[in-house]
């Protein structure tokens, strides 16, 4: 076959636009999604009746993730954002950082406090921060200059850490580093001798009398660290741990807080303290999502608003006020999810995506009561019109209309499954388990989720793995099939493989639904695959083929009798159905043959009701 | 060859029936208005009653500005749902969503930001009712765009991250991800499948009845664990023991490095050894295991600082309030993680051992708990810290668990016997 090249007439096509633009907003069956809304809202409704046996342990105010950590994330938890050019390892760090042991979050958290106190100055602090800032930059230019190794700052905390507590010795100690000959005297100040530490190497690097600078900024910074031991000794281990810029951050985290307010300073370091990130590389705090559960705590209120949900959550399934209670059900159950992520899984997921789409889509307009009650109405106006059924209006009773936007929401469901599917079967080649076929054993007998909890399964389980070559022919098969399945699937889905596509994947889901304990995960995954049905595909394997029986209805002029007849013609799915204005009385005739000649909606009602196998989904048409 | 058209052959013929405006007329425009002015109406008047209460929290005018702004905003919604095609009625309902944001009481802050999302959104919709079909659709194909792209950060949003989908997710796409709860990479069971966890907590009650030996209030020990098949699986589905399995999962989020020569790490391993050799008072002992047995056997697994900080007090303060009854109130909670490895297919075959068998369960300790959920020894010698289940003689030729076949460390530290049998009655 020859390939089109740009001189063909089908490469220079003018009507491409058009036609990739009907890619998505051709109109479609709004059977399909009306299919799977029906599918999906089962499970929804399923889903969230099971939230009623834990309604408090999951979303009350003691829930397992309680209601105020729940609200402090939502209107704190920070985003910050990577650095927008290259990060320079000699330079400040972006942000300073606290341990995370408790205790000695504490002790970090008391010096940043005795640096920061209601009357803290920048002057005060500078001078504080002096002896710290000195050893930094003498280890900075060192490094840059590349020519003498250590840890100038490291070696500087370590001496801090053998200063002695009384002021006397710690002056003598001191005396020291001024001026290296006097240790021998100094030592003997006390007896027994006065330890005196190693004078950090960045003392060799300074004049005389930068060293008498050096040691009053040295008995300064003393003084602002914890006086307990342990305290003291957390404190300087923190900071010697870090690197030149990550401690370059804390001098800059100092500076920065000490110039606000006390009140907004105090509030940054609780944040800061809480959070463990520098408010001022928040680029957001929060996330912007909502839930009654926030709100509402309760437990009778929380009762009352969950059956209130789980009604618009059956009416969206029946299809009643659809395009409301469609947008209603998202947002509710966006409410679960929001408020306790804690209890989610892939299930929930995908509960959100097929109901964004069918939200956006027409899914009222088939196999629902709206779509009933749409057809009462047409049969009324088309009698109010014409006193009879017109054609339009057959047809219209015929199949429910097309709509665009069903085609678009249906196309971008499509879409989302591939790249749901690509992005599945694309992570798992990273994993060496799924190249060497371990990866199909730990999906098969995970305890936690399989049936291999039951006895049965597990013998079973024995006998079909006692045979290695068996066994491996059955990984390599189970790998190769999810990799076909979810790498294959977004490009051949396009294809004519589209039904093998839907049944391979189809199988696939029943077997993790079957096999690995993902149960409602898979009855979603498998209810989205049915966006690839058509809906006419859809109505034919549901309903079958048009009746035989051919149906008259009669009825005498005079709107008096409009609603009888409305109910008849609205309630008739039998695609055969005639209408013949005349006679005295509303008759409803099978092949010649009188079937009703009651007047009494309720009793037709109740007739329709009695063929309702028969009639039943016929709603779709 | 394959038709790669977007549009295969259908094997069945699509409804040929068009949308007809004849058959089912819209409602009329002016009866659609004036249904939407009156939501607008209700959203100010939950605007004024906020004003005239003067108060904006819990109370009967908040109650009433809550009925007012659902009645407003379905009211708005359902006319919307009558007139889509008309820009006013989008602008009508999108005025009666800003105007619902105020009306929210200031204590449902999050409907006043949902509502503000609807009130742009409506404004979006009128704008786009409002130019011409190509021009909608060209607008639309953009929102399009903008919505797969954010699938696209999103799934390659997992760590290592890129720095392009750090950059375009933090400033530009994580909001939308959040509100629509988009944000999931789809990464199922990758790189690997991996063991799944359970929570063991030995939850202390204190009775009413007092002691006469002691003088003090009479105690009962009792191990709670989640996720189980047996008690916890309420309906057909699963679903209740799910949630809770996802709940353990939670709580065994990768774990915090502390660094081979940080001040900390060296504390934490002289704690650990003082317990192994029986050198602090009062601290029972539990060795390390033999130096034949595998190297994770003397693992410390510190999880991540939102979970020790965050999640693990809310979990235990909720064991607390939910185990605590008249007369027996939950005064401390014992956590531990059990990570259960999965058996492997040769000692599965070879060995007949049990997937459920006490030796493939990793436990480590996660803290003792007061009922408020407060850590009451951050520096626990074993805290985060495995607890080892020793097989005896290093062994592991077992079919059917007994205590005899393996060395239970986990009861030892407990104090009290972990009842095995109950994880597969």
């Amino acid at each position: 076959m020859t390939q089109p090249t740009p001189s063909t007439p089908a490469a220079r096509d003018p009507n491409a636009g058009a036609r990739y633009l009907s890619f998505f907003f051709a109109p479609a069956d709004p059977t399909t999604m009306a299919f799977l809304r029906i599918v999906v809202g089962s499970l929804i409704v399923y889903t969230h009746l099971a939230y009623s046996f834990d309604l408090s342990n999951f979303f009350g105010k003691d829930a397992w993730y309680s209601l105020a950590n729940a609200e402090r994330e939502r209107k704190e938890l920070p985003h910050f954002v990577a650095p927008a050019g290259w990060e320079d390892p000699y330079e400040p760090a972006r942000a300073a950082q606290i341990p995370e042991a408790p205790y000695r979050r504490k002790a970090i958290m008391a010096y940043v406090r005795a640096h920061l106190g209601p009357t803290a100055t920048p002057a005060e602090l500078d001078a504080k921060l002096a002896y710290l800032e000195r050893l930094q930059a003498v280890e900075i230019d060192q490094i840059r200059r590349r020519t003498v190794g250590g840890n100038f700052t490291f070696q500087g905390l370590a001496y801090i850490d053998g200063l002695a507590a009384d002021p006397t010795d710690r002056a003598n100690q001191l005396a020291v580093l001024v001026d290296e000959s006097r240790r021998a005297a100094m030592a003997k100040t006390r007896i027994p001798d006065l330890p005196i530490s190693v004078s950090p190497d960045a003392v060799g690097l300074m004049s005389p009398a930068e060293r008498a600078t050096f040691a009053r900024e040295a008995e300064a910074y003393y003084g602002t660290i914890p006086a307990d031991p342990t305290d003291k000794s957390y404190v300087l281990k923190h900071l010697a741990e870090m690197d030149y810029g990550q401690r370059q951050a804390w001098v800059v985290l100092l500076k920065r807080l000490v110039r606000l307010e006390y009140a907004e300073r105090e509030k940054q370091i609780e944040y800061f303290e809480y959070w463990n990130v520098d408010p001022a590389i928040v680029l957001r705090a929060g996330s912007p999502v909502f839930s009654i559960w926030f709100h509402m705590t309760d437990p009778t209120e929380m009762r009352v608003a969950h059956c209130a949900m789980l009604l618009v959550f059956t009416m969206f399934t029946a299809g009643l006020f659809t395009r409301v209670t469609s947008v209603l059900t998202w947002l509710a159950v966006l409410c679960y999810i929001h408020r306790c992520q804690q209890v989610l899984f892939g299930m929930d997921t995908m509960m959100n995506v097929v109901l964004i789409y069918l939200m956006i889509s027409d899914c009222g307009a088939a196999m629902s009561l709206d779509r009933l009650l749409n057809r009462y109405r047409a049969v009324r106006l088309s009698l109010r019109r014409t006193g009879t059924l017109d054609a339009a209006t057959l047809a219209y009773l015929h199949a429910p209309p097309l709509s665009v936007a069903t085609g678009f929401a249906q196309r971008l469901l499509q879409m989302h499954f591939c790249v749901i599917y690509l992005a599945s079967g694309m992570s798992k080649l990273k994993g060496a388990a799924w190249w060497n076929t371990t990866a199909y054993w730990d999906t098969l007998v995970n305890p936690e989720f399989t049936m291999i909890y039951y006895q049965w399964y597990e013998n079973l389980l024995r006998t079909l793995v006692s045979s290695r070559p068996v066994f491996a022919a059955m990984a390599a098969f189970g790998v190769a099939f999810t990799f076909v399945i979810e790498i294959g699937f977004p490009f051949l889905i396009w294809t004519r493989l589209r039904p093998w596509l839907i049944m391979g994947a189809a199988a696939f889901h029943f077997g993790i639904g079957t096999f690995m304990g993902l149960i409602v995960f898979s009855l979603f995954m498998m209810a989205m695959l049915l966006c690839y049905l058509p809906g006419a595909a859809i109505r034919d394997r549901l309903f079958g083929p048009p009746e035989t029986t051919r149906r008259l209805l009669r009825f005498p002029a005079g709107a008096d009798h409009h609603h009888r007849v409305a109910i008849i013609a609205a309630s008739d799915f039998s695609d055969a159905l005639t209408a013949e204005p005349g006679g005295k009385a509303v008759e409803l005739h099978e092949n010649g043959k009188p079937v009703t000649t009651s007047n009494r909606g309720w009793q037709l009602a109740l007739e329709a009701l009695t063929a309702l196998p028969r009639r039943l989904g016929l709603m779709a048409k | 060859m394959a038709d790669t058209s977007p549009h295969p052959t259908p094997i069945f013929p699509a409804s040929p029936i068009p949308p007809s405006t004849e058959v089912l007329p819209p409602a009329a425009l002016p009866a659609v208005v004036r249904l939407t002015v009156a939501a607008l109406g209700l959203s100010l008047l939950a605007v004024v009653v906020g004003l005239v209460a003067g108060e904006n929290g819990p109370g009967p005018s908040g109650t009433v500005r809550l009925v007012a702004v659902a009645v407003a905003a379905v009211v708005a919604g359902g006319a919307l749902s009558l007139r889509p095609d008309s820009p006013l009625v989008w602008l009508l309902a999108a005025l009666t969503a800003a105007a619902n944001s105020f009306g929210f009481p200031d204590h449902w802050d999050s409907g006043q930001m949902l509502m503000r999302v609807v009130a742009g959104a409506g404004f979006v919709g009128a704008g786009l009712m409002a130019v011409t079909r190509v021009q909608r659709r060209t607008l639309i194909l953009g929102f399009v765009a903008f919505h797969f792209s954010s699938l696209l950060v999103a799934t390659t949003w997992p760590d290592s991250t890129p720095w392009i989908t750090n950059q375009l997710g933090q400033r530009f796409y994580l909001p939308f991800m959040q509100f629509t709860y988009l944000r999931n990479a789809y990464h199922f069971y990758s790189p690997e499948p991996g063991p799944a966890s359970h929570l063991f907590a030995l939850l202390t009650y204190e009775l009413d009845e007092i002691d006469p030996a002691t003088g003090k209030p009479k105690t009962l020990h009792e191990w709670v664990t989640l996720p189980r098949r047996d008690t916890q699986w309420k309906d057909p589905l699963g679903q209740t023991y799910y949630r809770r399995l996802s709940l353990t999962e939670n709580a065994v989020r990768a774990t915090t490095d502390l660094g081979n020569n940080s001040d900390e790490r060296a504390q934490v391993n002289r704690r650990r050894q003082d317990v192994a050799l029986g050198a602090l008072p009062g601290v029972k002992r539990i060795e390390h295991p033999p130096s034949n047995y595998e190297v994770e056997f003397r693992w410390y697994a510190q999880p991540q600082a939102d979970v020790t900080r965050f999640l693990l007090p809310s979990f235990t303060k909720h064991l607390a309030v939910e185990f605590t009854s008249p007369g027996f109130k939950v005064v401390n909670v014992k956590l531990y993680r059990a990570e259960h490895r999965i058996v492997t297919t040769q000692y599965f075959v070879t060995q007949k051992l049990s997937p459920f068998h006490p030796t493939l369960y990793r436990v480590y300790f996660l803290g003792d708990y007061t009922s408020e959920g407060q850590l009451v020894d951050p520096q626990d010698p074993m805290l985060y810290w495995l607890i080892p289940i020793l097989p005896r003689g290093g062994k592991l030729k077992l079919d059917e668990p007994g205590p005899e076949q393996f060395k239970d460390l986990l009861t030892e530290h407990a104090g009290y016997e972990f009842p095995w049998s109950q994880l597969r009655p």
